[in-house]
C-alpha cells in the first residue's frame, strides 16, 4: 500500500506543474557587484560626515577634556557608526545587555548581509548572538574565559549604516590604536556608557549599558567592538587576526 | 566563467554537479559575481520552487528567491568548503519565504492545493492498457483530492519528497527542522493521506 501510494505520488509530482522558473540571475548578479561599489562609493562620503558629526557633538559638549584642535579630533575619532563624547555624569545603566537567545554562527550568517568575521586568535566562539538592533542587524560573539584570557566579547555591526553612542566619563580614556593600519580607539579605565542610536539619532535607551575595556575598529564595511578586561597590546592583537 | 564547469540548466546532485558546485562556491567566495551567477543558475529552479510551495504565489516566490540568493552570497564567507551547497541555499531560501509569508494571507496553502488539484489534469501511465489507465487515473484523483484535504505542513512534506525529489538533508532544509524527524513526519504525512483514502474507499 505504501509502494503505491508512493508510487502515485511520485507520478503525480511529474504531472503537477510549477509556474515557469524566473530568471533570477541577472538581477542577482547586478546587486551583489552595486552593493558592492555602493558601500565603496558611501565609505568615501561617510567617513567625512561622521568626522563632521562627532566633532560637533565635542564642540557643544566638552571641548576641554581635548586639548587638540577641532579638526584634528574629528579625523582622529573618524569611525563609521560610532559617536564619542565626554559627559559630566553617567545616565543609569544597566549592567548587562539582555542579547537574547544563542543561534548558530550558520544561523546569524543568515541574518545578516554582511560576511561574519572571526579572529583567528580566540578560535571559535562558545556562544552566538544575533540582535535586531542596530538597523542591518548585530552579531554578538561570546568567548568564554580560558586560561589568562577573559570573559570576550565582540560585536559587529554595519558602521555605515548605524549610530554607536558612547558616553565618557572625565575618569575614561581614550586612544588611538592602529589596527592592521585601519584606525582603531582604545577607551579604558572607568566604565562608560554604550547605546545605539535610531535612524533619527535619538538613543534607544534599552540599549545603555557599563561596558569594560573596549576597542573600536572598523574593517572592510563592518565596525567592529571588542569588549573585555583585556590589556591594549593584547586586544589589538586579537582585533587584527580578525577577518 | 561559470559556463567552463558544466551546463548550468543541469540540477542534477550526481558527483560532477556537486563537484562543479565546489569550483563555483571557491570562486564565488573570492568575489567572482560570474561564478555566483553559474550557481544561481544551476539551482533556481529548486531555489523557485520551493518557495513556491511556502508562498503559493509565483510573484511572491520570485521575490524571495532573488533575495534567499543575495543573502546566500553574503553568507557564502561562513560557508564550509566543500560541503554540498543545495541544502545550504535551501534552508535560506525557505527561511526568506516563510518570512514572507507571515506578510501574506493564508493565499500560500490555497494556492499549492490549487495547483495539486488543477494541474495534475493528464497522468501518463506509460504502456500501459486503457483499462488500466482509467484505474490509474481514478487514483490519481482520489490521491489529488486527499492531498489538497490534508493539512498544510502535510502537504508541504508530501510535495518536497514527491513533487520535487528532495533528499533527506534537503527536505530538513526546506521544512526548518532537525533531519532526524524528516522521516517520521514524512510518514506522519502519509499516514494521514492513506488514511483519507481509505476512509473515503470504505
Amino acid at each position: 500500500m505504501a509502494d503505491q501510494l508512493e508510487s502515485a505520488l511520485f507520478e503525480l509530482g511529474r504531472e503537477v506543474q510549477f509556474p515557469p522558473t524566473p530568471d533570477v540571475s541577472a538581477p542577482v548578479r547586478r546587486r551583489v557587484t552595486d552593493r558592492t561599489r555602493s558601500v565603496r562609493r558611501w565609505s568615501r562620503v561617510l567617513v567625512p560626515l561622521a568626522a563632521v558629526l562627532v566633532a560637533a557633538l565635542l564642540v557643544t559638549g566638552v571641548l576641554a577634556h581635548w586639548p587638540t584642535a577641532r579638526d584634528a579630533i574629528a579625523e582622529r575619532l573618524g569611525l563609521h557608526g560610532v559617536q564619542v563624547t565626554q559627559v559630566r555624569g553617567l545616565p543609569t545603566a544597566t549592567a548587562t545587555l539582555d542579547l537574547g537567545q544563542a543561534i548558530t554562527l550558520e544561523d546569524a550568517q543568515r541574518r545578516v548581509t554582511y560576511p561574519i568575521q572571526l579572529p583567528a586568535a580566540l578560535g571559535a566562539p562558545d556562544v552566538v548572538y544575533f540582535l535586531d538592533l542596530p538597523v542591518g542587524g548585530q552579531v554578538v560573539l561570546a568567548y568564554e574565559p580560558n586560561g589568562d584570557r577573559p570573559r570576550l566579547v565582540l560585536y559587529e555591526f554595519e558602521g555605515s549604516r548605524v549610530g554607536l553612542g558612547k558616553g565618557l566619563s572625565p575618569g575614561t580614556s581614550v586612544e588611538e590604536v592602529s589596527v592592521n593600519g585601519n584606525r582603531g580607539l582604545w577607551i579604558n579605565g572607568d566604565p562608560h556608557v554604550v547605546f545605539f542610536v535610531d535612524a533619527r539619532g535619538r538613543p534607544q535607551s534599552e540599549t545603555t549599558r557599563l561596558a569594560a575595556n573596549v576597542l573600536l575598529w572598523e574593517n572592510n564595511r563592518l565596525t567592529l567592538r571588542l569588549e573585555g578586561q583585556l590589556a591594549r597590546d593584547h586586544a589589538v592583537a586579537i582585533a587584527a587576526s580578525t577577518h | 566563467m561559470y559556463q567552463e564547469v558544466g551546463n548550468p540548466g543541469v540540477a542534477s546532485i550526481d558527483d560532477r554537479a556537486v563537484g562543479a558546485d565546489d569550483i563555483l562556491v571557491e570562486r564565488a567566495q573570492s568575489g567572482d559575481a560570474d561564478a555566483y551567477a553559474g550557481l544561481v543558475l544551476r539551482h533556481q529552479e529548486i531555489a523557485f520552487r520551493v518557495a513556491y510551495l511556502i508562498v503559493g504565489d509565483a510573484s511572491e516566490a520570485e521575490d524571495a528567491t532573488q533575495e534567499a540568493f543575495v543573502k546566500a552570497y553574503y553568507g557564502l564567507r561562513g560557508f564550509r568548503q566543500g560541503a554540498p551547497f543545495r541544502p545550504w541555499l535551501l534552508e535560506i531560501v525557505a527561511n526568506q519565504a516563510r518570512n514572507q509569508r507571515r506578510g501574506l494571507s493564508r493565499r500560500g496553502a490555497a494556492m499549492l492545493r490549487a495547483t495539486v488539484a488543477e494541474r495534475a489534469m493528464s497522468p501518463r501511465i506509460g504502456d500501459a492498457s486503457l483499462e488500466a489507465d482509467v484505474v490509474a487515473r481514478e487514483h490519481h484523483r482520489e490521491v489529488r483530492l486527499a492531498l489538497g484535504k490534508l493539512r498544510d505542513e502535510d502537504r508541504l512534506v508530501i510535495a518536497c519528497r514527491y513533487f520535487l525529489e528532495l533528499s533527506e538533508t534537503e527536505m530538513a532544509s526546506a521544512l526548518g527542522c532537525p533531519r532526524g524527524t524528516v522521516k517520521s513526519r514524512l510518514s506522519r504525512a502519509l499516514e494521514r493521506l492513506r488514511s483519507m483514502l481509505e476512509g473515503r474507499d470504505g
